[in-house]
């Protein structure tokens, strides 16, 4: 009975879909200047992301275009948040598409799977989000990968100094709550290694990515006398939730640090009183007036406030890197590569930074904590960021 | 003691939740394997209707609860009857496990992981219970989860329709011929299943927020308590619960979280292997 | 359209004048083609290529893991949400042995097969006595926990994959070495991927064993395990060891579907191996056709498809074109909606349809049509019981003393004394509930008795379970006859032979030429046993759609395949029009002339007074009247029971136009 009618209904959209489909969005011209590849979870669980990306290249292409006089295509393939996605999408924009250089997957397991085939391509390869430390090599050969954001180690050898610096003149009990993922274990790894360095003791409480219930790590949290805290998750909902169960068992230390992931579905899930006192250490500030720019061009190009603003202007970063070393290297890519290594001067809106990298460094930030600011939340509903002052403000003047 | 009291709250929003199975597995002997996912519909449904200022935030509770239901009764009827056919028939595992694919993903596409807040049906204070801090609407579902048990046994043993389905429960063939319609029953039971967890999902998105993935989580330990405490009572879940949450927070409190959820999960193996009609199940020998 | 299907009806037609060691090379060199064909756009080498090598390496693995999973699901129908788990185990186990345990792929490959092996074996052993739901719930709650282990455990590279820069200076597997020569996985361009070689390889392998297993009387066994495990004991499987030895193959299966995995991709990540991929690989089972032989690999290979191509993305597309921008299904959802569907229209899975319209087609199923012609020398009848008939009278086959029964407070069978010698039938009736048919399940085994001793030609039965019993040399028929409805009846006969419980699954999977051998000699002898019975025009029809006398008259020739002793059966009478009771009563009685012992359960009094040697009629579990048949059935207290007051009209024998 029903058959009759679902098998032919079937094979039509079957057909039909295999003739319209293209399974990636390109904006293809004939005669540009370099054709890139990005790669990121269009679909999957954390496709901010891939959005926060495809819009900060929106935003930046046109500047770049114009400063440098070049004209620049994009190739988007969805990875779907899997490792597999990333290994097939990879594939296909180096041998289909022929893409001179990668914005590559921006979280780490999929990044991860890719790194050693992308090694060996031997294109640019270009990281605004992902931040483990595998994904650029530090020594030897020729490093193709360049990341604008700032690489795990970094961000832990800066945030510990805020992290590890004394309590009341003593010397902390530093807790770390952290998601079981990639990121999350490698910042503990860290943390655990500096609290030995340093004589400081570590508690560590890891908690699965979507759980909802962090109360019995908080409470081991409290009991052990932690007095200085950090939160290492990729999602904010998680951080939201960590909060919660800390004010639920009565666990309220002096000192409350993050990252700048708890900008993205944080102040929407908590209140006032759950991030009082929480700061969060990012190398940008994000109240600065050039800062501020690139917001304000995301927010009237696309009537919101970006879920991940660090994200977006790391784009822009990228691509004034990327267009430099294009300018100069044109078709020959290594050329290419070799130019963003040597550039002089990378600049966002305003903002600039000399000589970001380095033959093998390829890391954009390093850990100078007169550059890096805190910022925490103020206490209206909508949780407005507020500066507090640079990283080596708040580490002589007591966090 | 503080473990006792925040393991056994835990264990109620998964007593709630379980009661979903048993309800569903006592009268048509099947399960709802998308159970997580309806939770996560009654939560979007809330949200969507939240700014329905006319109705009362229990009126739209009630609301809710009703719709879910209906699609509970009619999950039935349409993925569920025509797949379990026998006793050796367990197509519907796969039917409805079909189904919660289609649910997490159609509301993934839809509304995005991100979680949303949901602005009523929760109380945000902290309780405290025998000097042991609560969310207390962690309290309220664990409270929430023995009324509705204490109403559930009350409804089968007083009322006609309990009676029916306690019938259906026992002997679903003998029922039949006594004009006693499986199917309407089943049909009736799977949206009271339904609407328990619609509850569930409800008085929980008030606590974490509305997401597709609300449900996920939680599915593991409702399955856990039902397993533990008998998909055949329904007393099961709140001993099941119980036990979970008790068993889950004492060593994930000595031991760390993932050792906690290893050994829940090891206490379900445990109760399959050697008492698989859990602790308050019946058990049923099959003549030849 | 006609002329089209004739011509494929005359192909399969002449491949029944094949014989079957020639069939079974034929498929390895189908397998040959078919894979040759899959590599060829891979063969330059181009960076290009790499999606395709890719799938279909993916495919060989999910094939694989399909296959195995449908040994233990199609066939023996326990349900398991665990094969991914041991895709899991198998892909992460042969990392570690080649990356930190440095063995050369030629050790790797073997001992992974064996922990992956061994690990479905302890499962089984906790399990095997679990019925369907709750086997299936097990192996999720394994799933779930395989996986936490894989995102947790630091040796394994937790989240951060195996292997990873930071724990072990390399994010990529070595590559597989046998002999000196070193396999190139599909990840750069520019060389040709030989690993795909070694994974095709293997999966021909695989593949050839795994049909061997389904076709032989082992893989039978499993079909009847999965038919009902009571049904499975009583033809002479070991159905716990039967589960586990299954259950440690799938593993294997799954297993090895692993290896391909981490050889194509050589990293490993634990997101791969979550309960989605589980379902993903019971979908392929399904989608193909659960319980058929090359169903779940031809489901293996749509489901990838399904995922890796565009297939789904254009799908996708084209709904938000034209239903709605915000609510849409993509991959994920349209393989839910795809498992549904299947479901309601593909029942029987792609394979299984297909097999069922050619059938319909054809009027005939397509084992007529690729079926050998039968054997046609007779054989002696008696040449396969095991009495000899000159000690018939010394004997005694089945001695009953005591046998007692307690159901709870009911007490069903009350110190009953029965006797079987050879070439006799002893009837045994009594009204509904009487314990007549509790009687025989004590002597099959079916349950045990609290108190008595059987022996059975004087080795004492009592308590053991039914498949050491049959062993022994009883067989019975049920009250409802237990056929496999989807098999021929030549195949449902094959099912009663002894080597349905004791072939091995190596000499089944690796077919030396003896088993060839024990093959024909089966194929003759179920084919006698069918003209015995009067069903050798209906060989190839499928049991499900014989009509009630013979489905019966079928289950009495799979009874005697396995060339019992004694014979019990259960009301074999009940539901056969005159005519087909006056033929059951010729072939009891020639059943009889051969030597074997039986013991009629029966209603019927007509067919008990025609053959019945002696009559023991029970009342409420206890023995009320024994001896001959006109004796038993005059007998005043015997008519009691059954008519009801003892003032009643004395009514005449009760063979008089009672149960007919």
């Amino acid at each position: 009975m029903h058959t009759r009618w679902m098998v032919p209904t079937l094979a039509t959209m079957l057909i039909a879909s295999a003739c319209g489909s293209s399974g990636s969005e390109s904006s293809s011209s004939a005669d540009s200047d370099a054709t890139i590849g990005v790669i990121g979870p269009k679909t999957g669980p954390a496709p901010q992301f891939y959005q926060d990306t495809q819009r900060g290249i929106e935003l930046a292409t046109p500047i770049i275009e114009e400063r440098y006089g070049l004209e620049l295509d994009f190739v988007y393939a969805d990875d779907a948040g899997s490792p597999e996605g990333a290994s097939r999408a990879v594939q296909k924009l180096l041998n289909e598409d022929d893409v001179d250089a990668i914005f590559g997957p921006p979280t780490s397991a999929p990044a991860l799977q890719i790194a050693e085939v992308i090694a060996r391509s031997q294109r640019p390869y270009l990281l605004v989000s992902a931040s483990n430390a595998d994904l650029v090599p530090t020594a030897g050969d020729k490093n193709f990968a360049f990341r604008t954001q700032w690489a795990g180690p970094v961000l832990n050898d800066v945030n510990s100094q805020v992290v590890f610096s004394d309590v009341d003149g003593k010397k902390p009990v530093v807790g770390i709550a952290y998601a079981a993922d990639a990121f999350g274990q490698a910042a503990v790894a860290q943390y655990q290694e500096l609290g030995k360095e340093l004589g400081v003791e570590v508690v560590g409480e890891s908690m699965q990515p979507g759980a909802t219930d962090f109360t019995a790590g908080a409470k081991r949290l409290r009991d052990a006398g932690v007095n200085s805290v950090f939160f290492n998750f990729t999602s904010g909902s998680d951080i939201a939730t960590v909060t919660r169960d800390m004010k639920v068992v009565g666990f309220d230390p002096p000192r409350k640090t993050t990252t700048s992931n708890v900008l993205a579905n944080y102040r929407e899930l908590s209140k006032p009183d759950e991030w009082e006192g929480l700061k969060f250490v990012e190398r940008e500030d994000l109240n600065s007036p050039n800062f501020r720019k690139v917001l304000d061009a995301y927010r009237s190009a696309y009537g919101e406030e970006p879920q991940l603003p660090t994200v977006v202007y790391n784009v822009f970063s990228a691509l004034d890197a990327y267009g430099q070393g294009l300018k100069a290297g044109g078709a020959d890519r290594e050329a290419v590569r070799d130019a963003i290594e040597s550039a002089h001067t990378v600049e966002v809106e305003g903002s600039t930074y000399d000589t970001p990298f380095a033959p093998g460094d390829g890391e954009f930030y390093d850990a100078d904590i007169s550059k890096w600011h805190v910022m925490g939340f103020d206490d209206t509903p909508e949780g407005n960021i507020v500066t507090d002052g640079t990283v080596a403000d708040c580490t002589t003047r007591g966090c | 003691m503080e473990i006792v009291v925040s393991g056994l709250a835990a264990g109620g929003l998964f007593a709630l939740v379980a009661q979903g199975f048993v309800l569903t597995f006592l009268t048509t002997n099947t399960l709802n394997f998308a159970l997580g996912e309806f939770m996560v519909v009654a939560a979007f449904l809330a949200l969507a209707i939240s700014s329905w200022g006319w109705l009362p935030s229990a009126g739209k509770i009630v609301f809710v609860i009703a719709v879910v239901g209906v699609l509970g009764a009619w999950t039935y009827r349409l993925i569920v009857l025509p797949f379990s056919s026998g006793h050796n028939d367990t197509r519907w595992l796969l039917s409805t496990v079909g189904l919660s694919f289609i649910i997490i993903n159609m509301t993934t596409n839809g509304e995005g992981v991100l979680r949303q807040p949901l602005n009523y049906g929760g109380m945000d204070e902290v309780v405290e219970f025998l000097g042991v801090r609560l969310p207390s609407q962690q309290g309220l579902i664990a409270v929430t989860a023995v009324l509705v048990t204490i109403a559930l046994v009350m409804v089968t043993r007083m009322t006609g329709l309990g009676t029916r389905m306690r019938a259906v429960s026992e002997d679903a063939e003998a029922a039949s011929l006594m004009g006693i319609s499986s199917k309407r029953i089943g049909m009736i039971a799977y949206g009271l299943a339904m609407s328990v967890v619609a509850l569930a999902g409800v008085l929980w998105a008030a606590e974490v927020g509305v997401s597709p993935q609300l449900g996920e989580p939680l599915l593991v330990g409702a399955f856990a308590a039902g397993i533990i405490g008998g998909l055949t009572s329904l007393w099961g879940p709140l001993l099941g619960g119980g036990i979970y949450g008790l068993v889950t927070a004492a060593v994930g409190e000595s031991a760390g979280v993932m050792w906690g959820e290893v050994s829940g999960l090891l206490i379900v193996l445990a109760v399959l292997m050697f008492r698989p009609e859990g602790l308050l199940g019946r058990r049923v020998d099959v003549k030849l | 359209m006609n002329t089209r299907f004739l011509g494929a009806t005359k192909i399969l037609a002449r491949w029944s004048d094949v014989s079957p060691q020639r069939r079974d090379g034929l498929f390895v060199i189908a397998l040959a083609l078919v894979c040759f064909l899959a590599l060829t756009p891979g063969l330059s080498g181009e960076g290009t290529s790499i999606p395709h090598m890719q799938l279909i390496g993916l495919m060989a693995a999910m094939v694989v893991a399909a296959v195995g999973l449908n040994l233990v699901s199609g066939f023996a129908g326990l349900i398991s949400l665990g094969q991914g788990a041991m895709y899991a185990v198998g892909a992460y186990v042969f990392g570690y042995l080649s990356l930190k345990g440095e063995l050369p792929t030629l050790l790797a490959v073997p001992i992974t097969l064996i922990v992956c092996a061994v690990v479905g074996v302890v499962v089984a052993l906790g399990t095997a006595r679990l019925r369907g739901p709750q086997f299936t719930m097990i192996t999720l709650v394994l799933a779930v926990l395989v996986h936490k282990v894989l995102v947790e455990w630091p040796e394994l590279g937790a989240a951060s994959g195996y292997p990873n820069t930071l724990q072990h200076q390399t994010g990529l597997l070595p590559e597989a070495t046998v002999l000196g020569f070193s396999f190139v996985p599909p990840l750069f361009g520019g060389e040709f991927a030989s690993v795909l070689v070694l994974v095709l390889v293997l999966t021909v392998v695989a593949l050839v064993l795994y049909r061997n297993l389904s076709l032989s009387s082992w893989g039978r066994s499993l079909r009847a395990v999965g038919e009902s495990d009571m049904l499975a004991s009583h033809l002479g499987v070991h159905v716990f060891q039967r589960k586990v030895a299954a259950l440690g193959i799938t593993s294997a299966l799954g297993g090895l579907g692993g290896i391909f995995y981490a050889l194509l991709f050589a990293h490993l990540q634990p997101e791969s191996f979550d309960v989605f991929f589980s379902i993903t690989i019971l979908l392929a089972v399904i989608l193909g056709g659960s319980g058929t032989v090359i169903g779940p690999a031809v489901g293996a290979v749509i489901v990838v498809w399904l995922e890796r191509s565009e297939v789904l993305d254009g799908v996708t597309e084209l709904q938000r074109q034209y239903l709605s921008d915000q609510w849409y299904l993509s991959t994920p959802g349209i393989i839910g909606l795809i498992l549904i569907a299947a479901l309601f229209i593909l029942p029987r899975g792609v394979v299984g349809t297909i097999s069922d319209f050619a059938a319909k087609r054809t009027r005939r199923n397509l084992t007529q049509l690729t079926a050998p012609p039968l054997p046609t020398e007779p054989l002696s009848p008696s040449s396969f019981l095991a009495v000899n008939v000159d000690e018939a009278e010394t004997r005694t086959l089945l001695e009953v003393a005591g046998a007692t029964k307690h159901f709870g407070g009911l007490l069903a069978v009350n110190r009953v004394d029965l006797r079987v010698g050879p070439g006799s039938i002893h009837g045994v009736i009594g009204p509904n509930g009487a314990g007549k048919s509790s009687l025989a399940n004590l002597v099959s085994g079916a349950y045990r008795p609290d108190s008595g001793s059987i022996l059975l030609d004087g080795v004492d039965i009592a308590g053991r379970r039914p498949d050491q019993i049959a062993r022994k040399g009883l067989a019975r028929t049920f009250q409802t006859p237990q056929l496999f409805s989807s098999a021929t009846a030549l195949e449902n006969v094959k099912a009663g032979f002894a080597d349905t419980g004791q072939l091995s699954w190596w000499r089944a999977a690796l077919k030396p030429r003896a088993q060839y051998r024990r093959e024909v000699e089966l194929e003759r002898m179920a084919t006698a046993l069918l003209r015995r019975v009067g069903l050798l025009d209906e060989a190839y029809v499928l049991a499900g759609s014989l009509a009630y006398g013979k489905a019966r008259a079928l289950e009495i020739a799979r009874a005697l395949a396995s060339q019992p002793k004694v014979l019990i059966l259960d009301e074999p009478a009940a539901g056969l029009n005159s005519t087909e009771v006056m033929e059951l009563g010729r072939l009891l009685t020639d059943l009889r002339a051969d030597g074997l012992g039986m013991i009629l359960v029966e209603h019927h009094m007509d067919l008990i007074s025609t053959v019945a040697d002696e009559v023991t009629c029970l009342a409420q579990g206890t023995v009320i009247a024994h001896g001959t048949a006109s004796d038993v059935l005059s007998d005043e207290s015997v008519m009691a029971v059954y008519l009801g007051a003892a003032d009643s009209p004395p009514a005449e024998s009760l063979t008089e136009g009672s149960q007919g």
